[in-house]
């Protein structure tokens, strides 16, 4: 089985803000599970991309969700015509061929789920795999990341103490205005006058989250507004297809979010 | 007979026969001597406003006003303000008011009909253009009021020119209804003191719906403060009795943003976007104002000049980072009495020329007051410019002896605020008395908003309100059921037998729809959470297309159909899934005094909230066969703790509504004995889970317990009582941001603050998520 389908061909861009990567790097060092906490549309899995790249591994990405089983992970027997056959899940793969896997929004799985991770995330570093009634010892190269949104149902989606306390954690959070500009630039290609406004409307919005909105507008929505300025969309517009209409139903918070528009722009 | 004779000189006659309501009109009024004269003289300039078809239907108003016997004057008033009128409003909306005024006239008779004409004039007037649509709007409060109250419809036509004018008539009509449904079992003066605007409740709600709706805009206004500052505001509506004093500016009280009414001199346009610049300037100042200036010596002009230089400063600032706030602004200078040929001109207009710099003015002292602004605006930050631009420019106007009263005056434009908030005065007898109202004002207001305040329920507002109060769900004394022990937390022993536990006997009610219908939508995803709720034994589930692991049984079927050369059937998986529901909840609702009072920012009280979100879960249930009964409970003293049961666990359907709208509040929340009740019943129950959900809006009280912690530890302990007996308990708590007693009675985790109906899915769904963890 070859992983090429899951080698990273060019340098994904990230926009380093801080220590992350060398953290990062540390931690693959030690073959330590990394958990990178944040808001959606901040990076998380940018950097994941980038730091693979860098160091050379093939990354199996899952997004999480909420009817994902264990099987789903590590594997299942599918039956053909000469009787049942096993096939490997994303997770068994990574495993064995010394993969980087990144299991996105993990809270979004069942609890039940996430301990299969467990015996991978200790010195053990082994996946059983139950239905076969062997254990697989992960590649010298394998490493597991997750990712988790704290501030997303935070109170009704958590994960366990004896999950979160296997993990080195990065935090990442949305950028400084100035870099975050400079993100909407090189990701949009827009000018740099036009970035920092929808910047300040981005601050605007996430003054909002927690109070009417669940999160403001992300990294990722700023660059979306931006390339449909850079497509000839004039910039109030744009703002609405791009940040306003997504993020909220709500006429009030609507309401607000064009103000904080109309405030910004010229 | 020709119809030209028939129907007097004024009536062109009308081939078609179009013009039946007119001539019949003529006919009713021409046996009426002294009117007819009148008439006849007004009638051709009436028929000129136009269309007939218009004209068809005011004449067939005012037909219907003579047969109500309104009497000559409501009729020549009719006619006479449709001339005034008539090309501004139309008159198919003066058909309208005439049909109003015929209603009012057979409730309440000529006078009130009469006056209820005569001030429409000064109810259309706002900022010199007429606006339309909503008078009639207007009117039909006038009409709901005299139907219900002939008496009070003087009263209220009497504030109409001034309260009336500064609301809209959705807030109008909502403190209408409130009066109506306060006064309903009062006397007739008391009704005439609500719609006189005589009494603090009346007041209150005036206040509270806050004209224009404020109310309605709240939540909006507060996002966007919130967008553009970061800054969580509060921001109420400001106390104003609609007398004749103009209308105040926004006032800043520590943390509480006081909102007036629209001044009704903008025009339209303005007076839309009133709010959003009021609110914009004040987080200006929250953003740049660092601290108060110290008022001292200073002297009301100075005061005046150094607050201006100071809103130029903040805006500035504000419009550097936030460019597109010009725009709000902007048109507000432009719409600012700037003329009048007094030190208030004058200042205004240095304001002006503060705001847009780049346009030289012709007066030597502003054109002086800007160029010191202007040389300055590399230092815009620093606190100290207000101060040195005031010295600099106040001399020159302390020589031209231009007077300046510092009672009368209003700062210009009226988006910005009084600056009373700007300043720390001393005690000296000039400016303190606004100050100290304010501050009064603020500290009043907080009270009321707090929940957790026992001194709040000695308000005299509430004891005026409560005496109408007689409750229809709650017999006096009824047959005692059980006695229940009662925790001392101070003691640290258990009362043995101490509260009584009485029924009450559920008795019909009039009334059905007191409370709004909630929305259709709210409705939809409650009962959508409820369904999706995973509570219940988990189930597995054979021969599935997918799933964790292969059925054996369907795997092997598949093999030995596929030797056989059979097709097999693809359905060989097996997995997990929560498949019977098993649930039986109790709503308990609290139905004590204190939920009489208003959910802040709304006009609809805290009870009416919670019957709502009870039904709306209790609908919800009833649909998908979960079992549950609805309790509500209320206690005067130990010996006397009722519940009346709303719908029993036997009882299969929804219950009618008017068993809910005979719930009215009452006494006091002994809420410990209500929850051992409630889990005595739940733990019978042999559901899985077993669900009790209390709806309070705060604090347990009652009128024999003086120690206020003592009823929350008794609540608590019952909580945990309950716990142990294989009952989850959770709170919602409506009407209140957060109740400090609420959490430590049900836990941080299980305590939900609803404020808004429309919030209530959202907390559901994490009280239904906690359900399926545990």
């Amino acid at each position: 089985m070859t992983m090429d389908a899951y080698r990273i061909g060019s340098e994904p861009y990230y926009r380093s803000v801080g220590d992350e990567e060398t953290v990062f790097a540390a931690a693959y060092g030690a073959r330590m599970p990394v958990m990178l906490k944040g808001p959606t549309g901040c990076g998380k899995t940018r950097f994941v991309e980038h730091m693979a790249w860098k160091l050379g591994r093939p990354l199996v990405t899952v997004a999480c969700h909420e009817d994902m089983t264990a099987a789903d992970l590590v594997g299942r027997f599918l039956l053909d015509p000469s009787g049942t056959v096993w096939h490997d899940g994303p997770l068994t793969l990574a495993v064995r061929h010394g993969a980087i896997c990144y299991l996105d929004e993990i809270v979004e799985a069942r609890q039940d789920t996430i301990v299969v991770i467990h015996p991978l995330t200790d010195q053990r570093r082994i996946l059983p795999l139950e239905k076969l009634g062997t254990v697989v010892a992960a590649h010298p190269d394998f490493q597991l990341v997750i990712s988790y949104n704290p501030g997303y149902q935070s109170v009704v989606k958590d994960l366990k103490e004896s999950t979160r306390q296997r993990f080195a954690a990065i935090d990442f959070n949305y950028p400084d205005a100035l870099i975050e500009a400079e993100i909407v630039v090189r990701e949009a290609g827009i000018g740099a006058p036009i970035a920092e406004r929808l910047v300040e409307i981005g601050r605007r919005s996430r003054n909002l989250s927690g109070h009417g909105l669940d999160e403001g507008a992300s990294t990722r929505m700023l660059i979306h507004t931006a390339r449909l300025v850079a497509g000839g969309v004039p910039i109030e517009r744009a703002c609405h297809a791009g940040l306003i209409a997504p993020i909220t139903d709500d006429p009030d918070m609507r309401q607000a979010l064009r103000a904080a528009v109309a405030a910004c722009l010229q | 007979m020709t119809l030209r004779e028939a129907a007097g000189p004024g009536l062109r006659p009308a081939g078609t026969g179009g013009d039946a309501s007119a001539r019949r009109l003529h006919e009713l009024v021409r046996p009426r001597e002294a009117l007819y004269a009148a008439f006849r003289d007004s009638w051709p300039r009436i028929e000129r406003i136009g269309p007939p078809a218009a004209l068809e239907a005011w004449s067939a108003a005012a037909a219907e006003l003579i047969n109500a016997h309104a009497g000559a004057g409501t009729l020549l008033a009719f006619a006479s303000i449709t001339e005034r009128l008539g090309r501004d409003l139309g008159l198919d909306a003066l058909a309208a008011i005439g049909r109003e005024a015929a209603e009012i006239c057979r409730h309440a008779g000529r006078r009130p009909a009469e006056a209820a004409l005569t001030v429409l004039p000064s109810l259309c007037a706002r900022g010199g253009h007429a606006f339309v649509a909503d008078v009639v709007d207007r009117y039909r409060v006038v009409t709901e009021v005299a139907r219900a109250r002939r008496g009070s419809v003087l009263p209220l036509l009497g504030v109409m020119a001034t309260v009336g004018r500064a609301m809209t008539p959705t807030a109008l009509s909502a403190w209408a209804a409130a009066g109506l449904r306060a006064t309903a079992t009062g006397s007739a003066a008391e009704a005439e003191a609500y719609f006189g605007l005589k009494t603090p409740l009346s007041r209150r709600v005036l206040a509270e719906s806050g004209g224009d709706g404020f109310a309605a805009r709240e939540r909006a206004l507060s996002a966007i403060f919130l967008a553009l500052w970061g800054i969580r505001p509060v921001i109420r509506a400001r106390d104003f009795d609609g007398g004749s004093a103009p209308v105040p500016r926004t006032g800043i009280a520590g943390q509480v943003i006081q909102v007036p009414p629209v001044p009704p001199i903008l025009p339209p346009a303005l007076a839309a976007r009133y709010y959003e610049a009021a609110l914009a300037h004040v987080g200006a100042h929250a953003r740049f104002t660092p601290r108060k200036f110290q008022a001292g010596e200073l002297k009301p002009v100075s005061i005046a000049l150094v607050s201006l230089v100071e809103d130029a400063r903040v805006e500035a600032l504000a419009m550097r980072e936030m460019p597109g706030l010009r725009r709000l602004w902007g048109p507000f200078h432009e719409a600012a009495e700037v003329e009048a040929p007094s030190s208030f001109g004058l200042i205004a207009r240095l304001g002006r020329a503060l705001f847009h710099l780049d346009r030289h003015d012709d007066d030597p002292w502003v054109e002086k007051g800007r160029r010191l602004f202007i040389e300055r605006l590399d230092r815009l930050e620093d606190p100290a410019i207000p101060r040195e631009i005031a010295n600099l420019v106040g001399n020159d106007l302390g020589q031209m002896r231009l007077p300046f009263n510092a009672k009368t005056y209003l700062v210009e434009p009226a988006y910005r605020d009084d600056n009373l908030g700007l300043w720390e005065f001393a005690d000296e007898p000039d400016h303190p008395a606004e100050a100290h109202e304010v501050a009064h004002d603020s500290v009043r207001i907080e009270r009321k908003e707090d929940p957790d305040d026992p001194d709040a329920r000695g308000d005299p507002d509430d004891a005026e309100e409560s005496e109408g109060a007689q409750s229809a769900t709650f017999a006096p004394a009824g047959p005692v059921i059980v006695r229940y022990p009662e925790w001392d937390h101070a003691a640290g022993v258990f009362r043995p037998d101490w509260v009584t536990l009485r029924e009450a006997v559920p008795a019909p009610a009039g009334t059905s729809s007191r409370y709004a219908a909630a929305d259709a939508a709210v409705a939809a995803r409650i009962e959508s959470i409820v369904r999706r709720a995973a509570i219940g034994r988990s189930v597995r589930l054979r021969r599935q297309s997918e799933g964790e692991q292969l059925d054996l049984d369907a795997a092997i079927d598949a093999a030995s159909d596929l030797r056989r050369r059979e097709t097999p059937d693809p359905r060989v998986f097996q997995r997990r899934a929560q498949r019977h529901r098993d649930l039986a909840a109790l709503l308990l609702i609290d139905a004590s005094e204190s939920t009489r009072r208003l959910v802040a920012g709304t006009r609809s009280r805290i009870i009416d909230l919670e019957v709502a979100a009870v039904r709306l879960v209790s609908g919800a249930m009833a649909m998908l066969g979960d079992s549950h009964a609805v309790w509500a409970f209320r206690s005067a003293g130990r010996d006397e703790v009722s519940i009346a049961a709303l719908k029993a666990f036997a009882e299969p359907a929804e219950p009618a509504a008017e068993r809910f709208a005979a719930l009215e509040p009452g006494l006091s929340t002994r809420l410990g004995a209500a929850l051992r009740h409630s889990t005595a019943a739940l733990a019978g129950s042999r559901s899985l889970r077993r669900l009790l959900l209390v709806v309070t809006d705060g604090q347990p009280y009652d009128i024999d317990v003086d120690d206020p912690a003592y009823l929350v530890e008794d609540a608590r302990k019952a909580v945990q009582m309950a716990r142990d007996r294989g009952v989850d308990v959770f709170c919602v708590g409506l009407g209140t941001e957060e109740s400090e007693a609420g959490k430590r009675i049900f836990g941080a985790r299980n305590y939900f603050p609803v404020a808004r109906l429309s919030d209530l899915p959202a907390k559901l769904a994490m009280l239904y998520f906690r359900l399926a963890l545990r």
